[in-house]
């Protein structure tokens, strides 16, 4: 005989290639004997199946299905909290509610004393490179934070930041920085980190009234910086 | 999200699974809970899986690894006791010559070693390649062949009156 029980099976099996497998079905074909060992194999699968698989149309019970909706759940609850934050949002703050509420808790403002306000009508040089080159959330050296970016309504770019002495607004226009709007930071003694005072707060309230939209996410921030903030980037 | 398609390919397999786990196991309640524990287990170990790989095969070897250590605790334990909850998921068919074909063909699996019971399984019931479930038991092809065929001859001695 020429062929092993081996072959036989990978034959039932659909393990040959065409060729091999040509050449044992025609030893099968001329000896009883493999055909029917040959039957007997796929007798015995299609036993198997009868046996297993109407488990594939069960029910799957709860107690398989549950830890993985738990574990979705968990994974998922950056988009829970964000919904949550959506829905605390008052209507007047919609543009700015998730950035706004996470700058006002995330950012601690370091407070100073002194230091008069820019007398130009443009950003300084400090709250300028901070401007210029930071993405929101990033502090400078110089204590200045961008807190977050927005278009107004004439399409021009602004950022609002917090630095050691005052918050602020500034839009981009062909000279520098424009100053829109400035608040002075709340004074605390020495320079300790606090919970963002009531100047980020009408920072925040000044930059919803400017604003023509929604806060820059990371991905717009990036390319406004690319096309150095200006007004048809 | 690539955790999305984790979980959904995981809950797709869920069927296939339970298949798996009551070809393995001596009984409906060992089976699910052999099945609950490859699911946590995979939960857990969510990043060993690597992306672009097989979910499929890498289930199996976490339920087929899981089936084989459980087995030989219980080797050592030598436990005997009944399930209550027996008949959770035994293959629904009706008539009585169908049950007792089914029941003679879980007692000819019984009998064979887990690894040969393993080797029919994957290849005859879950209708993988040799390779793949040489893959999935981590022998080589010709360890998984021989597996097969030794397995499946004991099978047909004991179920060839029924056959």
């Amino acid at each position: 005989m020429t062929v092993t029980p081996e072959q036989l099976a990978a034959l039932a099996d659909g393990e040959l290639n065409e060729f091999e497998a040509a050449r044992v079905r025609r030893e099968v074909a001329a000896d009883h004997a493999l055909a029917s060992q040959l039957a007997q194999l796929e007798a015995l699968r299609a036993m198997l199946s009868a046996r297993y698989d109407p488990i594939l149309a069960e029910p799957v019970p709860e107690q398989l299905t549950q830890p993985i909706v738990d574990t979705a759940k968990v994974v998922d609850l950056g988009a829970v909290r964000a919904a949550r934050q959506r829905w605390f949002a008052r209507p007047a703050a919609r543009y700015f509610a998730g950035p706004a509420i996470a700058a006002a808790l995330a950012i601690a403002v370091l407070m100073g004393r002194g230091a008069g306000p820019t007398g130009s009508g443009y950003a300084d040089a400090q709250v300028a490179s901070a401007l210029d080159s930071s993405l929101s959330g990033e502090a400078t050296s110089d204590g200045v934070k961008v807190l977050l970016s927005f278009r107004d309504k004439t399409g021009q770019v602004c950022r609002a930041w917090s630095g050691k002495t005052e918050a602020g607004i500034a839009c981009r226009d062909d000279t520098g920085w424009k100053v829109r709007q400035t608040d002075a930071a709340s004074q605390t003694a020495g320079g300790e980190y606090r919970q963002a005072g009531s100047g980020e707060a009408a920072i925040m309230a000044a930059a919803q009234d400017l604003a023509a939209g929604p806060a820059f996410d990371r991905a717009q921030e990036e390319a406004s910086r690319a096309a150095a903030w200006r007004a048809a980037n | 999200m690539q955790d999305d398609a984790f979980h959904s390919g995981l809950t797709a397999l869920l069927p296939r699974l339970r298949r798996f786990a009551s070809g393995l196991a001596r009984n409906p309640a060992d089976a699910d809970d052999l099945c609950q524990a490859a699911v946590e287990r995979a939960l857990v170990s969510r990043q060993q899986w690597q992306e672009g790989t097989r979910l499929d095969s890498w289930m199996y070897r976490i339920m087929r690894n899981l089936w084989i250590d459980e087995a030989r605790s219980r080797t050592r334990r030598a436990k005997t006791f009944a399930h209550e909850d027996e008949g959770l998921n035994v293959g629904r068919s009706g008539g009585q010559e169908a049950a007792t074909e089914l029941s003679l063909v879980d007692r000819a699996m019984q009998h064979l070693p887990d690894e040969q019971r393993e080797a029919v399984l994957l290849v005859l019931v879950e209708g993988y390649k040799y390779a793949e479930a040489a893959e999935i038991v981590g022998c080589p092809i010709g360890t998984l062949t021989s597996r097969l065929l030794r397995g499946r001859e004991a099978l047909m001695a004991r179920l060839g009156e029924a056959a």
